[in-house]
């Protein structure tokens, strides 16, 4: 889920908590603080904080001048090879190529487990926000292509697209059987997404009050919860489990839908809790109603427009103009 | 009455055109001057009739903030080596497309006067009184989370290169740094603007002004002085590369975020399109940009719309707070005065989109945009001057120092919203007085 | 730069591309379904909105057509001119104003029985007429913009003499007293006459002409009292004639009583 959906999960989290809505009632923000930054806290560990000290065992860094992507697919074959003759894990990072203060050259790499090689493109230049620019696709465009040395599973997609700010990084890792195991983004949900550091959080949080430890817990317990329900997964458990617990799969994280449904399933459910707390409210509305008038009303008039125009458009998908050959 | 309030609208609308095409210049600058020409008419023993002003100040409202789009598209090319984050508008400046971009986030402005008439007006005055009644004891503590969510999703744009460590830690947490550090001087700012404001208690309603015009439009204008880029062969055509369900997912963005931004004390439209862009989790920019368009009207016309709401007659955002100093709405027919005026002023704002873009391409063509910055820094310096005197000068350009940090340090501009977010945040908590003491500004 | 080129074939491609773009043209035709609605909601308005309340003392020169609302007390008894006209005076603790209407409004209120009389309470709209050389003054438009509030006359004991009908004699006349009676007879002048209008009333075999003038029959909504009800009523005792009759100043001397009250 995006930044803001684990934000508003903490503070929903933390409305449920009376002392919660009680102490805001008062004047007092500081729990509804605490729940929103529990809720963000652990993707802010990780993004803004380890990912920076975290050491790569190769940084493949191509060439703007030259952009031969061969030597980038040679790279992630070289970095199988070592983790499965080895048995330890080799981390890889695939570095971006930026161009200007907003234009990049995008690439694209894909892990074919069933045809065991892996094959790398590059594309058009793209700004910040992705998009294509006009003619700038490289004069020749061939397809790098490296066999891969043994088998390989992956956990998240095949294909990869690297293009702006941090590139991804892997980490591969041979087990007993000879099979690499392939981790994107090694760096992240490591430990940070996991229930035992959430408890070392809630201890720290109770030196001051134990409503506060609560209020963490929840709030940082929603997000772990949430990103369960993506394909990455996250270690539960750590230092006892070692590897991520692979996600439910129901969703990818920019999903549009379901971001936005669980932001405003959230807001209202604040909303609720707000009102519950009034002792003699002005104005009397069941759970039911409000979200009918909130949700389910809008959600529908919405989804029937959305349809409406998409057939009236027939339907057509948008052209992209740019094909990829890996 | 009908002709008279037909008139006032379009006067103010037709005004608005002016002014919108200025870079940098703001409405509520010039809504203040026409306050005080009211009130300077009260003084003298005359009397102006609201049903003249009202619907001239929502004309003025409404036209400026779907006009506005052309400046902020038109005039600023972003230059390689000052700008870190470059708008989408400007992008399609760049590529040829200037007039395309302005028509397509002047759609989205009319698809929020669309939203603001026949969706937000009627509904409003049924369901937000029992809104406002259950948030209205939270306020407090819903600022601050906002201001927590700006400062905890600031995105590091260095620190993408090199061997992992304290270096490349710190290359990182340049930009947040400087987001931080921008936040907490403009809070600063903010503090002595509220507690001891340098600007003479005669116009103490907009001594926030110099502030906003030094945070943001200064540095605008100066980095448009001085660019080094020159603005492309420019095209037009009479289509836009939008379907129906692009202007719906954006007017859905923009319309929560401008939505939210009217409703909430202190939360602008810029909060508010930062908030609906996440949690629409939109990465197509033509949809940012459109829905910037939805934002803004929603924004800015919304806040004033509500002032005349029944059951609720809202004080939000600076529009209504200089209405609010003239007259006081009481009555529906205040609000059908409110509704006509958006929809007419939208609805003729939108017909002269068109024509304004096209002759301020030719104008462009013939006249460096740069000059035109410079002329537009010339005019936001004298209004000024003009409302808030020598104090008010001096408070812009310390505003200005603070409001270049974003943009030289390539961390949010949005941040400089610290200026009214955290002394009032601090205030709604019980925690303004104390901060004051501490800075000596109680004595 | 050069000029902006028209719908080339040269215009740019850039980022993801529709395969059937909106026509601006469409949007210019929601700004006009935008535009039309924006007239509704302001005939809205003007239908909806309150007449603003003002007070005289605030009555400004460039007020001068404004309607208003003024709200006070009548100051003086509404005159019907001869050719038609009404005029009366109000004041709302601030000042004083001339209020005219015109003969439909004069017939509209004298045939409602709403001509304002010195004392009444009154919310009336009109335009103001406000002008260098004459004071101001509100001209009354719609009668149903009038709103009166009758005077009543307060229970006083000063209010008059309370006598038997068989003792008020010749030697009363000029006296302010007070009788009671079963009310025998009604005589109600004819179009046009200037008689008054005479009530007859009898207590224990002796009778009293009670009389009072259009006014008073304004004042009572131009309602008289049905012949056998019970009486009281407060006038000045007059010899007409060699006649003794109570003539009623105001319409609130005259009220209908439960018998022996």
């Amino acid at each position: 889920m995006k930044g803001i959906a684990h934000f508003i999960s903490g503070v929903a989290a933390a409305s449920f908590c009376p002392w919660v809505v009680e102490a805001a009632q008062n004047g007092n923000p500081a729990f509804f603080i605490l729940g929103a930054a529990a809720g963000i806290l652990p993707d802010t560990i990780d993004f803004k904080f380890y990912r920076y000290f975290y050491r790569h065992d190769v940084s493949v860094e191509p060439r703007p001048d030259r952009l031969d992507p061969q030597p980038v697919a040679d790279a992630i074959a070289a970095a199988v090879s070592e983790a499965a003759a080895t048995g330890r894990p080799v981390r890889l990072k695939l570095c971006t190529l930026q161009l200007s203060a907003d234009n990049w050259r995008q690439y694209r790499i894909r892990i074919d487990s069933d045809a065991g090689e892996v094959r790398v493109q590059f594309g058009p230049v793209v700004s910040t926000g992705q998009v294509p620019q006009p003619d700038t696709l490289p004069e020749q465009r061939p397809v790098a292509v490296a066999k891969l040395s043994a088998p390989v599973r992956q956990s998240y997609d095949s294909v990869y697209t690297v293009d702006i700010f941090d590139g991804p990084s892997f980490m591969f890792k041979g087990d007993e059987a000879g099979v690499v195991e392939i981790d994107f983004l090694s760096w992240h949900r490591e430990w940070s997404h996991s229930f035992t550091f959430a408890a070392l959080l809630v201890g720290l949080a109770s030196l001051w009050m134990w409503q506060a430890g609560i209020v963490v817990f929840g709030a940082y317990a929603i997000h772990i919860l949430e990103d369960q329900l993506g394909h990455m997964g996250s270690n539960l458990f750590f230092p006892f489990t070692k590897k991520r617990t692979s996600g439910l799969k129901w969703m990818y994280s920019g999903d549009a839908f379901p971001n936005f449904g669980c932001v405003w399933v959230c807001c209202l459910l604040i909303f609720w809790n707000l009102y519950v707390a009034i002792p003699e409210p002005l104005y009397h509305f069941s759970f039911f109603r409000l979200m009918l008038y909130a949700v389910i009303i809008p959600f529908a008039v919405f989804g029937a427009v959305h349809w409406l125009l998409v057939r009236a458009d027939k339907g057509y998908p948008e052209i992209t103009g740019i094909e990829w050959n890996i | 009455m009908i002709f008279t309030a037909v008139a006032a609208v379009l006067a103010g609308t037709v005004l608005a055109c002016f002014l919108a095409v200025l870079p940098g210049l703001h409405i509520y600058n010039v809504m203040g001057l026409v306050a005080l020409f009211l009130y300077s008419l009260q003084g003298s023993g005359l009397a102006a009739m609201p049903e003249f002003y009202i619907p001239f100040m929502l004309g003025l409202v409404t036209g400026w903030s779907v006009l506005n789009t052309i400046p902020s598209v038109l005039l600023g090319a972003p230059d390689e080596s000052a700008i870190f984050t470059v708008m989408p508008g400007q992008k399609y400046l760049m590529a040829g497309l200037g007039y395309e971009g302005a028509m397509m986030i002047g759609a989205g402005s009319l698809a929020g006067i669309f939203m603001l008439v026949f969706l937000i007006g009627p509904f409003a005055p049924k369901f937000l009184p029992a809104v406002s009644y259950v948030l209205n004891p939270h306020m407090h503590w819903i600022l601050w989370v906002v201001i927590t969510f700006i400062l905890m999703t600031e995105w590091p744009k260095f620190g993408n290169r090199g061997p992992a460590g304290w270096r490349k830690f710190s290359a990182a947490w340049s930009t947040l740094g400087a987001g931080l550090l921008t936040f907490l001087l403009s809070g600063l700012l903010g503090f002595l603007l509220l507690y001891r404001p340098p600007v003479s208690v005669d116009n103490a309603f907009q001594n926030i002004m110099p502030a906003f015009a030094g945070l943001f439009a200064i540095p605008w204008c100066l980095l448009n002085a001085i660019s080094g880029t020159e603005v492309p062969r420019q095209y037009v055509r009479d289509a836009l590369n939008i379907n129906g369900d692009v202007l719906l997912r954006s007017s859905v963005a923009g319309g929560i975020g401008g939505g939210f931004a009217a409703f909430f004390p202190v939360i602008t439209g810029g909060i508010g399109g930062l908030l609906a862009g996440h949690a629409t989790a939109q990465r197509d920019e033509r949809v940012f940009m459109i829905s910037q368009g939805v934002s803004k009207v929603v924004y800015y016309t919304g806040a004033l719309m509500l002032f005349f709401a029944p059951g609720l007659f809202l004080t939000r955002g600076g529009g209504a707070l200089i209405v609010k100093g003239l007259y006081m709405p009481h009555t529906r027919g205040d609000y059908y005065l409110a509704l006509g005026s958006i929809a007419l002023s939208g609805a003729v704002s939108f017909l002269l989109l068109s024509p304004l873009t096209k002759w301020t391409l030719k104008l462009i063509g013939k006249i460096d945009y740069r000059r035109i910055s410079v002329f537009s820094l010339g005019i936001i310096a004298a209004l000024v001057f003009i409302i808030t005197g020598r104090a008010g000068l001096f408070v812009m350009a310390v505003a200005a120092g603070i409001g270049l940090i974003p943009v030289l340090f390539g961390s949010r501009r949005l941040n400089c919203l610290g200026v009214l977010l955290l002394p009032i945040a601090c205030n709604m908590s019980g925690a303004g007085e104390p901060v004051a003491a501490f800075l000596g500004l109680l004595k | 730069m050069n000029r902006p080129d028209a719908g080339s074939e040269n215009y740019p491609v850039y980022g993801l591309q529709v395969k059937r773009p909106l026509k601006i043209r469409v949007l210019r035709y929601a700004s006009l379904v935008l535009a039309a609605a924006g007239l509704f909601f302001l005939y809205l308005f003007s239908v909806n909105r309150d007449i603003p309340l003002v007070r005289i003392a605030d009555i400004a020169p460039t007020m001068n057509f404004a309607y208003v609302r003024m709200a006070g007390e009548v100051t003086r008894d509404a005159y019907v001119f001869e050719s038609g006209g009404i005029v009366f005076d109000m004041k709302d603790g601030s000042g004083e104003i001339t209020v005219m209407g015109g003969r439909a409004q004069a017939q509209a209120l004298e045939a409602d029985g709403k001509l304002p009389q010195r004392g009444d309470r009154i919310e009336v709209a009109g335009s103001l007429s406000v002008s260098a050389d004459q004071e101001p003054r509100l001209r009354i438009q719609a009668t149903d913009q009038l709103i009166l509030n009758r005077k009543r006359a307060a229970a006083n004991p000063a209010a008059g003499t309370g006598l038997r009908l068989a003792d008020v004699t010749a030697a009363h006349k000029g006296e302010l007293v007070t009788v009671s009676g079963i009310l025998k007879a009604i005589d109600v002048p004819g179009p046009g006459s200037k008689a008054p209008y005479t009530l007859i009333l009898e207590e224990n075999g002796a009778v009293l002409a009670v009389i009072f003038w259009n006014d008073v029959f304004q004042g009572m909504n131009k309602r008289l009292p049905a012949p056998g009800k019970h009486i009281s009523v407060s006038g000045r005792v007059d010899v007409y004639k060699d006649t003794i009759q109570l003539k009623v100043r105001e319409a609130g001397d005259l009220r209908v009583t439960e018998s022996g009250k």
